[in-house]
């Protein structure tokens, strides 16, 4: 990779560190979160997929200005996928204020067997807000790089194959940046607490 | 009314906890299925003095197989378990992210439902436990 194309990134990063150091002054601090705090803001993630009705969605644009929450997985997965969305669906019921101001959207990893009408059908059983997106497998993995987790990989053979994946949602504040990400074990109550600080993070 | 109320309580402390040849499996939960799959977890407490084994599960509402969730390499992964040894007076934790009784293509469950699972165990051999539905967001707050 060429250095300066790297180096123009590191600057427009620190840059923007900076400027949300003195955004800070007037907002809640991001220092506060229970989720694991990213050392330097991440960029909205850039890709279009397909959305369980057909339609194409540009994620960073349908996204614009709401409290976001991307997660990818799988709709076979019994033990990690559900609970983050489980979870989410539980507190936006708590929080109409962050409810209402907010969009989740869940990525398949297993195009193979999530089709349109099983992503919503796993969706539905926690909102029929959530937004479920599919691909091909091409489109997914460069979803997943643009969002900086690692390509979900095919483990086993036969029908029950399993899936590795990102375990951590990852959330952007309505200012389109990502301040934290929240890994498996996150609890109900740290989403209770920081996603009001999120909501609060707008575009000045 | 009174042999009611006796063989209620009889009846809630089996659900509670069952006990087989020193091993004692408690607070088992079915997760309420949203997709095809759902998860069985559970406590195990081997009351004797010499390792036991569970080797297996059935049940008549999915096809059940012993799995491991972990984090490796920044990514959640889940393998098959041919066997999760119990010590003698230990107790092994199936939770949420580690692990947990896998049920494939599992039956259309409703909260509160209670399902009755086979734990087997190399020793003990087959455990009678009855696992109650609930959603997700109750088994992890």
């Amino acid at each position: 990779m060429n250095p300066f194309p790297r180096l123009l990134v590191i600057c427009t990063l620190v840059l923007g560190a900076v400027l949300g150091a003195c955004e800070g002054a007037v907002i809640p601090a991001v220092g506060q979160l229970e989720g694991v705090v990213l050392q330097t803001p991440a960029a909205k993630a850039v890709f279009t997929l397909t959305d369980t009705g057909g339609r194409p969605y540009d994620f960073s644009l349908e996204t614009k200005g709401r409290l976001t929450f991307l997660y990818f997985g799988y709709t076979n997965c019994p033990d990690i996928c559900p609970v983050h969305l489980a979870q989410l669906a539980e507190v936006f019921g708590q929080l109409p204020e962050v409810r209402r101001n907010s969009t989740v959207v869940f990525v398949t990893v297993d195009p193979e067997r999530d089709t349109p009408e099983v992503i919503r059908s796993f969706l539905d059983a926690f909102s029929s807000d959530f937004v479920g997106l599919s691909g091909s497998p091409e489109e997914i993995e460069a979803a997943q790089r643009a969002a900086g987790v690692p390509p979900a990989v095919k483990e086993g053979g036969g029908e029950k194959y399993t899936i590795g994946h990102a375990g951590q949602v990852l959330v952007y504040a309505p200012d389109g940046l990502g301040y934290s990400v929240y890994p498996f074990g996150t609890r109900q109550s740290d989403w209770i607490h920081d996603l009001p600080i999120l909501l609060e993070r707008v575009e000045s | 009314m009174r042999r009611i109320t006796i063989w209620a309580f009889v009846t809630s402390v089996a659900v509670a906890c069952t006990a087989s040849a020193g091993i004692q499996v408690s607070n088992a939960v079915i997760a309420e299925p949203a997709g095809a799959n759902t998860a069985l977890y559970f406590e195990i407490e081997n009351t004797r003095n010499e390792p036991d084994r569970l080797i297996g599960a059935r049940t008549e509402v999915a096809t059940a197989e012993v799995h491991r969730s972990f984090s490796e390499g920044g990514q959640m992964h889940m393998e098959h378990v041919a066997s999760v040894e119990v010590g003698g007076g230990e107790v092994v934790v199936f939770e949420p992210g580690g692990l947990h009784v896998m049920l494939f293509d599992v039956d259309r469950l409703q909260p509160d439902q209670v399902v009755v699972v086979l734990l087997e165990f190399e020793i003990a051999g087959d455990v009678e436990v009855e696992a109650a539905v609930k959603p997700y967001a109750a088994i992890v707050p």
